[in-house]
């Protein structure tokens, strides 16, 4: 029992204890709970600051359990995890801030925020898995963890939302299922390993592992919202603010995107892949997601869909990146990992900061808003020009590193498609930015209360992210930041002897 | 440092206009001196060495190329000038703090564009300044301002795009984000001809090229004077640094581009002269003076397209061309924002007449002007080109010359006669002092810009010598245009006042398209937010609602929602997932 096996079970319990103590938790102690949230959250940061330094002083951490059948619950931290676990972990931690200043005072908040701690706790799970069986453990678990929180509200609207997200991502997991199953028929238990590991079958097997890989994309497809996959996710935005916020930017579809990210990286390696001719018909479906998104973002009013169509799109630029042969392309599709939950995260934050100081939810409705709520607006300026691509925002580093890659892997068109969608984000996020800063406010909102424009908790979570949104773009040539992570992965994926 | 503090400080002066009790002394004292650090690099700054930041964006490097130096200055000296006339100008104004931090901004991207010396951190500061001079577009917050600012504004959503596919194809290209090597890998690359295409027209959105040019005369306007100082005196000229760094000049011979550049530049310089005659606002014909100009250093740049050594003997007249027409046409913007206020008599009126005509003979390149020494040069330089004999337009170019000087002129006289009937008009308040002294500081740098930059910058460029020949070469174009238009106002008395195209004349069409694609959709509406996505839960759903009855189903849902369902379903999941494992190492 020494340390490198016990903290990936540490960090994982640090949320999932936290989750589990919350529901014997009263409702009516506040205090409580939330000394029990921002501990968890405060513990697990720590623990995960603490496998990061030590990751990059050459320690490696793992915890290996054998089922049975000699199959492992394995977790490993390696570069891809400590990316996502890190980017879950600090997101977690702002969010808990931003969950406890949001649902103040109102009712079912034990269910929530234990349901919640669990929702991370399958995250981090899904950062750590070491194989496919494990990931594909908390990837189910974390849809049946996710429910409660879609269907918080308890309103009709939120029940047919839920059942709309229950229907895909059940069904999603059970296709993605057969495929592990499927796969594991032809190899035996395996670990994901950077080079993959299915290129020592023989040539007898490529059709079956084509037909595997199309189940595999199928079932992680749903919650990565591919098109015509995506439906749910647009409607499961009558969930809470901070749960929209994780469920865009570290959670639902950044397990479903991260899970195609191993699956191409580490079960069937991306030289194999493109090599069976895998990976352009992915290129072209996560093409037609990235813009297909935009334009249904383009004719959204409500502010939280228009983010959730975005969300459609931006999430392919990861797939995309995945599907491009070359490391300058897995750096793009990266670092727009870790790039897009920042900035995604921060728009959700704001949109829920307009919800529920003012109670507007369109866009229309946000006119003039920049004067009533500065410091707001301008995270969510920041945010959205990031997502634009303009430079020197975290969105430009990722569209940089992704057109490169593309024309690297010999796919110019890609470019295309990058600044087609650029123009489309502008087309849907300067008017907002417009009608913020320079027209008229329509009034009628009411009075500020306090010193700030809203509760400190609900203030202090998106400022935070939308400077991170300008600092890791600035600093993308420092090293620690998710651009240098990103180099390192590509590193070692592309020029070093495994 | 040295490098950095240019534009460092306007962001930090910026930094002070929130904080009430500073905002009055940043405004008044330290807005007007922010663009100060960058005029003195320019003035007394080292030609070459530079600064590299690995840790900063992709890597970033800063210092001058071979045209920073004179772009620095022009740039410097008119944000300076502004700056101290915008004091005067928006000393009243309620939203001068908002119109403040934009002008702060705009300044920072433009310095630092010139500064930059790789891709990306060109691309950002070109970027900030693009999304920054928005605010100042929209600043007058009436009807036409709100038109312009959309209208700008989608124009440079087009231009980024464009310019962005441009830097793509060229940093793969050359493999590095070095400016110095870009040139040379677009000249021998593969898709040369994309990348020069992507990159004329990207740029050319804000060098004002056709078609591209529609939104100058909608937004010069508009903005408050200093504004439109810097948009059509030092902004418009990022533009053209960018071709300057894209297209691959001096990196060997394209007659094909050479000959479009030549065409596209005498195009714009003589169409933009007739649509902007038609003007009946004195601003919109100098913007449409400004477009004019820009065709000139078009036509410039296709001759320096035309081979290594063309390249050569062009490149410093481009730059002596453009540093005199920015000036200028800073000093004519500045003083159409006066023109109001002057006054019907006294003293003030002749300085101010006086002062409005040596700019604008500055352009029309009038004898003892720099606009003389750079036409001139420009001449000697064509007709070097020109023998060369490798591009025919170039000798073209040569004989057009004098005719662009005649259309400029008509241009500006026709300026000049819309000044003189506003000058005639009721005064609107008065004169802030800072106002006429910006402008007289303008003015005295115009006349010496030119003989300045020749000597410190080292460009082998003769002097204006005064003979005889010399001063009737100049002048005869500028005779003929004028006399073209008085014959213009005589045959056209009385019907003159409507303006004959509308300001940013092809813009209409882009309207017009734009609002019957409205309407065409409005008739074959596009399916509202609430249909036509896919969800396939919903027949599945109907589904299961027609075999079972609905109410089981929420029942259901409601048990989901307690703590335990979820756990039970979550360890049910488990369990069928090892009596998977045993089927699937069993059919093994």
């Amino acid at each position: 029992m020494n340390l490198e096996f016990l903290l990936p079970l540490v960090v994982l319990a640090s949320s999932l204890l936290t989750g589990v103590l919350i529901f014997f938790v009263d409702e009516k102690h506040h205090f409580l709970r939330t000394a029990l949230n921002l501990g968890g959250a405060t513990l697990k940061l720590v623990f995960v600051g603490y496998i990061f330094w030590w990751t990059f002083q050459g320690r490696e951490f793992e915890a290996r359990f054998t089922l049975v059948l000699g199959f492992d619950f394995l977790l490993r931290v390696d570069l891809l995890s400590l990316i996502f676990v890190t980017l879950s972990s600090i997101l977690w931690f702002f969010t808990t801030i931003y969950a406890v200043g949001y649902l103040e005072g109102s009712p079912n908040r034990t269910r929530f925020f234990g349901f919640f701690s669990l929702c991370v706790t399958a995250s981090t799970g899904i950062a750590l898995a070491g194989n496919l069986i494990t990931f594909f453990i908390f990837y189910e678990f974390l849809t049946v963890v996710t429910y409660p929180l879609v269907v918080h509200r308890g309103t009709e609207k939120s029940l047919r939302a839920g059942r709309t997200y229950l229907w895909y991502t059940i069904t999603g997991g059970t296709v993605l299922f057969l495929g592990v199953v499927w796969i594991h028929v032809l190899t035996g238990p395996m670990d994901f390993v950077h080079a993959g590991v299915l290129m020592d079958l023989g040539p007898e097997h490529r059709g079956t592992l084509i037909v595997i890989f199309a189940i595999l994309i199928g079932g992680l497809g749903v919650k990565a919202a591919l098109v015509p996959l995506h439906g749910w996710l647009p409607v499961a935005m009558v969930a809470p603010a901070p749960v929209s916020a994780l469920l865009h930017a570290v959670a639902v579809v950044k397990a479903g995107a991260f899970g195609i990210v191993r699956v191409v990286y580490d079960v069937y390696g991306v030289e194999f892949a493109t090599s069976l001719g895998l990976l352009l018909p992915l290129a072209v479906l996560a093409s037609i997601t990235i813009l297909y998104g935009s334009l249904r973002a383009l004719v959204q009013d409500d502010l939280k869909k228009r983010l959730a169509y975005s969300t459609v799109s931006q999430l392919s630029y990861i797939v995309l990146g995945v599907t491009m042969l070359g490391p300058v392309a897995t750096v793009g599709a990266l670092v727009h990992l870790i790039h897009q939950g920042i900035m995604k995260v921060t728009l959700f934050f704001c949109a829920g900061n307009f919800a529920e100081t003012l109670g507007l939810h369109r866009v229309s409705e946000l006119n003039g808003i920049g004067r009533r709520m500065p410091l707001t607006m301008a995270a969510f300026t920041a945010a959205a020009f990031g997502m634009i691509g303009l430079p020197p925002l975290a969105g430009f580093v990722s569209k940089w590193y992704l057109a490169l890659g593309a024309m690297e892997a010999g796919h110019p068109w890609v470019v295309g498609v990058l600044i087609g969608s650029s123009v489309l984000n502008a087309a849907y996020f300067l008017p907002i930015v417009h009608a913020a800063w320079f027209k008229e406010p329509d009034g009628g909102w009411p009075e500020k209360i306090g010193r700030f424009e809203a509760p400190w908790m609900l203030l202090l979570p998106p400022l935070t992210t939308a400077a991170a949104t300008i600092g890791v773009g600035i600093w993308a040539s420092a090293p620690y930041t998710p651009a240098d992570l990103a180099r390192q992965v590509a590193e070692l994926m592309y020029f070093t002897e495994p | 440092m040295i490098w950095l503090l240019p534009i460092l400080a306007p962001l930090v002066v910026a930094l002070f206009l929130p904080v009430t009790r500073l905002a009055g002394f940043a405004t008044k004292v330290l807005v007007p001196l922010a663009p100060l650090p960058a005029l003195c690099l320019a003035l007394f700054g080292p030609a070459d060495g530079g600064a590299v930041f690995e840790w900063w964006m992709l890597g970033s490097r800063f210092g001058f190329g071979p045209a920073g130096q004179v772009f620095l200055l022009l740039t410097g000296a008119l944000w300076l000038v502004a700056g101290i006339y915008g004091r005067g100008y928006l000393a009243e104004d309620p939203r001068g703090g908002r119109f403040h931090g934009f002008f702060l901004l705009t300044m920072a991207g433009n310095i630092g564009l010139i500064l930059a010396r790789d891709v990306p951190a060109f691309y950002t500061f070109f970027a900030v300044m693009t999304f920054a001079a928005y605010g100042l577009v929209i600043h007058a917050d009436t009807p036409a301002a709100r038109r312009a600012a959309r209208i700008y504004l989608i124009a440079a959503v087009v231009g980024e795009a464009l310019l962005l596919g441009a830097i793509f194809l060229a940093v793969q290209t050359a493999q590095s984000t070095r400016i110095t090597d870009i040139g040379p890998a677009v000249a021998v690359s593969e898709s040369r001809n994309l990348i020069m295409f992507l990159a004329f027209f990207g740029f050319g959105v804000k060098a004002g090229a056709l078609p591209f040019h529609f939104w100058l005369p909608l937004a010069h306007p508009v903005a408050p004077a200093p504004a439109s100082a810097v948009l059509s005196g030092a902004m418009i000229k990022a533009g053209l640094l960018g071709w300057l760094h894209f297209l691959p000049l001096g990196q060997g011979e394209f007659p094909a581009w050479s000959s479009f550049c030549i065409v596209a530049g005498l195009v714009a310089a003589f169409g933009a002269v007739v649509v902007g005659c038609a003007q009946t606002d004195s601003k919109t014909t100098l913007a449409y003076s400004s477009i004019s100009q820009m065709g000139v250093m078009t036509a410039m740049v296709g001759v320096g397209l035309a081979g290594e050594e063309a390249w050569v003997v062009t490149l410093p007249v481009l730059l002596l061309y453009a540093l005199n027409h920015g000036l200028a046409k800073g000093a004519l913007f500045l003083g159409a924002g006066m023109a109001p206020s002057v006054g019907r008599s006294g003293i003030g009126r002749w300085v101010f007449v006086a002062g409005l005509a040596m700019a604008a003979l500055a352009i029309a390149a009038a004898p003892w002007t720099g606009g003389a020494v750079a036409k001139d040069a420009l001449k000697a330089a064509v007709n070097v080109v020109g023998a060369g004999a490798s591009a025919p337009l170039v000798e073209w170019l040569g004989r057009l010359l004098p005719l662009t000087t005649a259309a400029t002129s008509l241009l500006l006289g026709r300026f000049f006669w819309l000044e003189w009937r506003a000058l005639r008009g009721e005064r609107q308040g008065r004169l802030h002092p800072s106002m006429w002294l910006s402008w007289l500081i303008l003015l005295l740098g115009l006349t010496v810009a030119v003989g300045f930059s020749t000597s410190r910058y080292g460009f082998d460029i003769p002097g204006f010598s005064a003979s005889v020949p010399t001063i009737w070469k100049g002048l005869w174009p500028i005779l003929l245009g004028l006399a073209l238009l008085l014959v213009g106002r005589r045959l056209l008395a009385g019907k003159a006042d409507r303006p004959a195209f509308p300001k940013g004349d092809v813009v209409v069409w882009f309207e017009g398209l734009a609002g019957w694609m409205r309407a065409w959709s409005r008739e074959f509406p596009v399916p509202g937010p609430s249909h036509w996505h896919l969800n396939f839960a919903e027949p599945l759903e109907r589904l299961a609602e027609s075999e079972r009855r609905s109410d089981f189903a929420n029942r259901m849902e409601r048990k989901l929602r307690y703590r335990s369902v979820a756990g039970v379903l979550f360890m049910l999941l488990l369990l069928a997932f090892v009596a998977l494992l045993v089927f699937g190492s069993s059919a093994r």
